[in-house]
């Protein structure tokens, strides 16, 4: 799978739970504070998406330590590769 | 030596290759036969009596374990108390808390417990040495060095480990440090006998077997964790799954992919475990499969009817049986169980007139309508306990009134550590007064919320976390960071209620209209107009140590006008 592919399914699964408007772009500079509506749970419920939809799973330590959502779409690219292996 | 330890031994013997526990730390599975455990707890009791000098069956002196979430909890704990220790679990720093208050915060209750050793880890001993911390005369002994003595073998297999000690069973086998401002914990002292007698009775309440296997998140400092999900399990031998609380709260639906990968059958959980599980793994519900569950049993909190409603509800798609809910009253003092709903049936709960429950007057149960309130039973009581309701002069009451829950049997707790004066206030005649209400109605349990929790408005009973979760359902209040004070008002003589919550930073909703919804929610649902709802920046309100908000401090703070000018205000 891509990076783009997972890109796309991240950026997807921080749009479902978070309360960005319609249209507004997700760049992956951005951290959750510049979200809105991505707070403790909604990062949760964010991880649980991705996790559901890409079946692997994503200690909660390594997803804290993501800082941004480009660090976010590398961890999680990481670990569907470890699995593959 | 007494019935417990001699329990644990023979499990030692019997089930060597067996599983004792699968620990799951980050993302590894740690599976722990008797045979390691047996191992770990000689290595535990002979570590501790090099460090400290061999107890005498009489000492008693106390061990303070600061551990993570990890294999090396229950030999720890297992191993001090079979080699003559009284072990207590205690909460470790969180990454949020700031260490030096963390640790300050301690120093009265390890003057008060004085105990003979504190094991850690490395990290945490720096913490303690950088703030300050007095540990008085106990040897600190890290976790690294728990395991270094290889254990001894005995003379022949029928003798006795030579690391252990054997006490009576009327000695204390261990203390639990109940919640509270963490200077002022209560240190529950079990016996053996107490915690033999209560696994027995509770094992046989639930008809624990061998094909049991129970799943566990939650933190072996509660009695909840202690006693449900290691001490019994123990007892009957009944295997274990523990995941960290840290790993739950962040990725709950990792509490079900372990119940599904190792076909778990019961699992404990307070209310709002549930909640979260709802509104976190909900929409993934038909991915899990839960149908080897027997009971999730709802505990350490009042049971709401419309959580069970709704994760059953959810969870249908799992495989979650009909039958698959339990609800159970406990408390460290009981060693846990005192009332357990039958297992195999379906959850009941019954309506009550609303007025006559408001108003502290016998129960009247109706048709669920608009006077009504729907009540989750709490089941009925373990054998060997004896139950009673009782007025505010301690006598006892009749069915279906509402009065304190008192408490006789046989596995009460042997009183407070070093704390007579609580333990007399608390223990009347043999009998526990555990400070909750609620009344007994068709031999169920019904329980309403400790005393601490009630308000009276106007010779009306309500009860501030009733309130307070139903303030934060509206849009713009931040839930679970609200507070409902009883505010004395000179004019009537009674309390006003007002009602004081945190903005949710991220709903797009005015302050105005938020405090008037609240406003017009409470009265609407409870019947009563608060005097006044104030809204107030995120992180305002006072919590105690164990992160939970503090009423008593809140309410301080809002008589003294401490927190300023609200945000937003409705009266």
């Amino acid at each position: 799978m891509s990076r783009d592919e997972i890109k796309h399914i991240v950026i997807e699964s921080i749009r479902e739970e978070s309360t960005l408007a319609e249209g507004a772009g997700v760049a992956e500079s951005m951290s959750a504070r510049d979200v809105p509506g991505w707070d403790s749970l909604a990062h949760v419920r964010i991880m649980l998406g991705i996790e559901m939809e890409l079946d692997i799973e994503v200690p909660s330590e390594r997803t804290y330590r993501a800082e941004t959502v480009g660090q976010l779409i590398d961890l999680v690219a990481a670990t569907v590769n470890d699995r593959r292996n | 030596m007494n019935a417990y330890a001699r329990q644990i031994v023979g499990h030692f013997r019997e089930r060597r290759d067996q599983v004792f526990s699968h620990v799951v730390v980050d993302d590894e599975t740690h599976t722990v036969r008797w045979r390691d455990l047996e191992r770990g707890c000689r290595q535990v009791a002979a570590c501790l009596a090099e460090a400290c000098g061999r107890p005498t069956p009489d000492e008693g002196r106390v061990v303070l374990i600061f551990l993570p979430h990890g294999t090396a909890l229950f030999p720890a704990f297992l191993g001090a108390m079979l080699g003559g220790f009284v072990p207590s679990f205690m909460p470790c720093p969180s990454a949020r808390q700031d260490p030096d208050l963390y640790w300050q915060s301690h120093q009265a209750l390890l003057r008060r417990i004085r105990p003979a050793a504190v094991i850690s880890n490395a990290g945490m001993f720096e913490q303690m040495a950088a703030c300050g911390l007095d540990t008085g005369s106990a040897v600190q002994i890290d976790e690294d060095e728990l395991f270094a003595i290889a254990p001894v073998s005995p003379p022949d297999e029928s003798s006795p480990a030579p690391e252990f000690v054997a006490r009576d069973g009327r000695a204390i086998a261990l203390l639990q440090h109940s919640s509270g401002t963490t200077g002022l914990k209560k240190g529950v002292a079990l016996s053996f006998d107490a915690i033999a007698a209560h696994a027995r009775s509770y094992g046989r309440t639930l008809g624990v077997g061998e094909s049991d296997t129970v799943v566990s998140w939650l933190p072996l400092y509660h009695d909840m964790g202690l006693i449900a999900c290691f001490v019994t399990p123990a007892w009957t031998g009944t295997g274990t799954v523990q995941m960290s609380a840290f790993e739950w709260v962040n990725r709950p639906q990792q509490l079900f992919k372990l119940i599904e990968r190792h076909r778990g059958t019961l699992c404990w959980l307070p209310n709002f475990a549930f909640e979260h599980l709802i509104h976190t793994v909900g929409r993934h519900a038909g991915r899990f499969d839960l149908s080897s569950v027997r009971a999730f049993i709802s505990c350490s909190e009042p049971c709401k009817a419309a959580t069970f409603a709704r994760f059953r509800e959810t969870f249908e798609a799992a495989g979650l049986g009909e039958t698959a809910l339990g609800s159970c009253y406990a408390m460290a003092e009981t060693v846990f169980g005192v009332t357990q709903s039958p297992l195999g049936a379906e959850l009941s709960h019954r309506s009550f007139e609303r007025h006559r429950l408001d108003r502290g007057d016998r129960v009247v149960e109706i048709d669920e309508g608009e006077d009504s309130v729907e009540l989750v039973d709490c089941g009925v009581p373990l054998g060997g306990i004896d139950l009673r309701i009782v007025d505010a002069e301690r006598r006892p009451l009749e069915d279906g009134s509402v009065g304190e829950i008192a408490i006789a049997g046989d596995f009460l707790f042997d009183g407070y550590h070093e704390d007579p004066e609580r333990t007399r206030r608390s223990v009347e005649g043999g009998r526990y007064h555990s400070n909750d209400l609620g009344f007994l109605h068709g031999g169920r349990l019904y329980v309403l919320g400790r005393v601490d929790d009630l308000i009276i408005v106007n010779g009306r009973n309500l009860f501030a976390h009733q309130i307070e979760a139903l303030a934060g359902r509206i849009p713009g209040l931040k839930a679970g960071r609200v507070v409902a004070l009883p505010i004395p008002d000179e004019r009537t003589g009674s309390n006003v209620l007002v009602i004081v919550a945190e903005r949710d930073a991220d709903a797009m909703t005015d302050e105005r209209s938020v405090v008037r919804a609240a406003l017009t929610l409470v009265e609407s649902e409870i019947d009563v107009l608060p005097h006044a709802v104030e809204l107030l920046e995120r992180g305002s309100l006072l919590k105690t140590s164990s992160g939970k908000l503090s009423r008593r401090e809140n309410l301080r703070r809002y008589l003294d006008g401490g927190f300023g000018t609200p945000l937003g205000r409705a009266a």
